[in-house]
């Protein structure tokens, strides 16, 4: 009898073991070759494909897009992307917000985009979760991320992820050239500093009288963020007035409070000052990051126990038009925008597990589910006209205004929040010279051959650039044109050169022109 | 009585002849020369392009938008300076075959042109081909503007040039005034001459 029982428990036991803990070996991707294709496009890896998904005993036709770059080995950087207007948040959908990016960031090549993270569609706009923009933390995340996650970028474009943890709010005192010139924690949010080295922020929210006595930094406000308790975790401004007077913080503005101000080269009036949140746990010094939702990937495996965790009513059980974000083993960052709620037309949608799934197929080593349904957005820049299309099939009818989303931005990013000495007392670079535009309006000047970061200035708006030789496309009329070495930790970004002055002609006008300069040529 | 008369009205007639001033016989002046003619009067006020030294503003205006483009150009001689903004060109006209300096930052590239042909606008402009509007200025007779052809020849797009006008002062040329059609738009070109004379330009090394 003991026998018999030994043999049926080991009989049960290799049952067991041989029964999937999963569907994931039934998993199953058929495709339709007429239908699919792939290719690049301005150096950005595209896949269409339509074709039939077998899950189990679930078998759906899907449509879905995938794009890819590398920003570990190539150019391309991801790059995340807003309309939030000042003291506010916004909804624009993906081509305005490429508009803004082009505006942040004019000495990028947009190529791509896609929606991020979930948000406040129905009021403020605010996303979801974490939001960095070039090292500012717009929204520093949720206290209690259950089920969400962030993906961000460093500056090398090492993909990070997870959530970060909070390190309390930091002031950033940056100076003209964006360089960071101190950073200093803030101890206190409106409550006065308990000793000579504390520092404290008092917001418009405190309504009481900031005592006389205490030195005061009077900061005019450019923008103010707060999180959904309205808490301000983003503050940023330039210096109005220094004062040791008794002061009630007026709207749009922000109090600093404490001994170090006495310094009255600390804060100047051209200084920029950031007070945000310090983040940790991988997070530090990310330069773009977005939230995100479910990880449907982790180390190479699909998180099929997580969502089979999940209530049976909860978004992942049932198919939907789905945004993903996934990072391949040699530092690919792909996306995949799969097509649904039009299953007329073949469109199903897909479960998370299925996602999941999908990601994996792709090479997916780690993925994150982003905002999905009518918000799933993918455009790509059509290499001959030049304009963003979009490429799969928004199942509201139309592109949707969403709170954030992703970039693929070729160009080399500008270096800022470089720490610098305080006092500073870096030696300053000479400025450029030898400004000039040739005939065929390329643009020329001698710069620093050690050091070719520099800043172009064109009619008063500046762009980071690093060559001394680039094409300038400019519409008619006159143009001042000025450039600046950019510092480092080493040197102090130089003067601006000399102004050049070059006048752009209509088409007529210059064909009249070199009619006349015929006059030169002899007689 | 009737004498009388006689005499007040001899006395009166040699008092009005020795009033009546000298009239020349002739349009001799004091020394004997004559007046310049209309021709030699017109042709005076282009001399100045022997020596070939003047500055010369050159104004063209869109009637649509009516914004104006303004080059400057600087004549000494063999050497001639095109200036537009910080753009900077140099013709050295000199040998036989011209070269154009262009200023690239710190230094100039130098590049051989083809030489224009001579007599190119008002550099050939005359008297023939003008009727006299007042003292000051001319304007070109409209089958004359068909001369300008083979200036208009050298550009690429211009379609015609018309109402061509000259202004003068009292010793040179000072403005050409027309109309350039370039495709089907009308641009009004102002080319205004001055400092003749002391316009000093070195060739770039």
């Amino acid at each position: 009898m003991k026998k018999i029982l030994i043999s049926v428990f080991l009989w049960m036991l290799l049952v067991l073991a041989l029964t999937p803990a999963s569907h994931a070996n039934d998993f199953r991707f058929e495709i339709d070759q007429e239908y699919s294709s792939r290719g690049y496009i301005d150096g950005v890896e595209y896949i269409r494909r339509r074709g039939t998904m077998t899950y189990g005993e679930e078998i759906t036709s899907q449509y879905y897009n995938y794009i890819a770059v590398n920003p570990t080995t190539t150019d391309f950087n991801i790059v995340a992307s807003d309309n939030y207007t000042p003291f506010a948040w916004g909804m624009t959908n993906m081509l305005g917000q490429i508009d803004v990016a082009k505006q942040r960031f004019p000495h990028l090549d947009i190529v791509a985009a896609v929606n991020g993270d979930f948000y406040d569609i129905n009021n403020t706009g605010r996303a979801s979760h974490t939001h960095i923009v070039d090292f500012e933390v717009k929204h520093r995340g949720l206290n209690n991320p259950s089920g969400r996650s962030v993906v961000g970028f460093k500056e090398d474009g090492t993909f990070v992820y997870g959530n970060p943890t909070f390190l309390g709010q930091h002031l950033n005192i940056l100076n003209e050239f964006n360089e960071l010139k101190m950073r200093m924690k803030i101890d206190r949010i409106n409550q006065l500093p308990q000793n000579d080295l504390e520092i404290s922020i008092f917001h418009e929210n405190f309504i009481s009288e900031i005592p006389e006595g205490y030195d005061k930094v009077i900061v005019r406000a450019t923008d103010l963020k707060s999180d959904e308790g309205g808490n301000i975790n983003y503050s940023k401004g330039r210096l109005d007035l220094r004062t040791t007077d008794a002061h009630t913080v007026s709207e749009r503005t922000f109090v600093l409070v404490g001994k170090a101000f006495q310094d009255e080269n600390l804060i100047v009036e051209t200084d920029v000052l950031l007070v945000q949140e310090l983040l940790g746990n991988g997070f530090e010094d990310v330069r773009h990051a977005i939230g995100a939702g479910e990880s449907l990937v982790l180390n190479g495996v699909v998180q099929h126990t997580r969502f089979r965790s999940l209530p049976s009513n909860n978004m992942a059980h049932f198919r939907h038009p789905r945004t993903a974000i996934g990072q391949k083993s040699d530092g690919t960052i792909f996306f995949l925008v799969i097509d649904g709620r039009d299953a007329i037309n073949g469109k199903f949608g897909v479960k998370y597990s299925e996602l999941g799934e999908l990601m994996k197929l792709h090479g997916a080593v780690n993925a994150f589910n982003l905002d999905g349904g009518g918000s799933s957005t993918m455009l790509l820049r059509n290499e001959e006209t030049g304009e963003y299309e979009g490429v799969n099939t928004f199942s509201d009818g139309n592109i949707r205004s969403v709170s954030n989303g992703l970039l693929f931005a070729r160009g080399i990013l500008e270096p800022t929040f470089i720490e610098i000495p305080y006092p500073d007392t870096r030696a300053q670079f000479d400025a450029p010279t030898g400004l000039y535009m040739d005939g065929e309006g390329v643009f020329h000047f001698t710069g620093n051959n050690e050091h070719m970061e520099y800043i172009l200035k064109v009619n008063g708006r500046q762009m980071f650039i690093t060559r001394e030789t680039l094409p300038l496309i400019l519409a008619p009329g006159q143009h001042e044109i000025q450039v600046r070495v950019k510092g480092n930790g080493s040197f102090a970004s130089s003067e601006f050169s000399d102004t050049y002055v070059y006048n752009v002609h209509p088409n007529d006008v210059r064909v009249i022109l070199d009619l006349i300069r015929n006059v030169a040529k002899g007689n | 009585m009737k004498k009388l008369m006689l005499m007040i009205i001899l006395v009166f007639a040699l008092l009005l002849a020795a009033c009546t001033p000298t009239v020349d016989d002739d349009d001799d002046d004091d020394n004997g020369e004559l007046e310049p003619t209309a021709q030699e009067i017109f042709e005076e006020k282009f001399e100045f392009l022997v020596e070939n030294n003047y500055e010369l503003e050159i104004k063209i205006r869109d009637h649509q938008t009516l914004k104006d483009t303004v080059v400057m150009m600087y004549f000494d001689g063999d050497v001639v300076q095109y200036v537009d903004a910080d753009y900077i060109a140099y013709y050295d006209n000199s040998g036989t075959q011209s070269k154009m300096y262009v200023k690239q930052g710190d230094t100039y590239a130098v590049s051989n042109v083809s030489s224009g042909p001579s007599g190119l606008l008002y550099y050939g402009f005359e008297f023939a081909q003008f009727t006299k509007n007042n003292e000051t200025s001319y304007i070109m007779i409209a089958d004359q503007h068909s001369t300008l052809e083979s200036f208009i020849a050298l550009g690429d797009g211009v379609s015609s040039i018309d109402s061509l006008q000259i202004r003068v002062n009292e010793t040179h040329l000072t403005e050409v005034i027309f109309n350039v059609v370039v495709g089907e738009t009308t641009y009004l070109v102002t080319m205004t001459i001055s400092n003749v004379g002391q316009v000093e330009l070195v060739l770039p090394v």
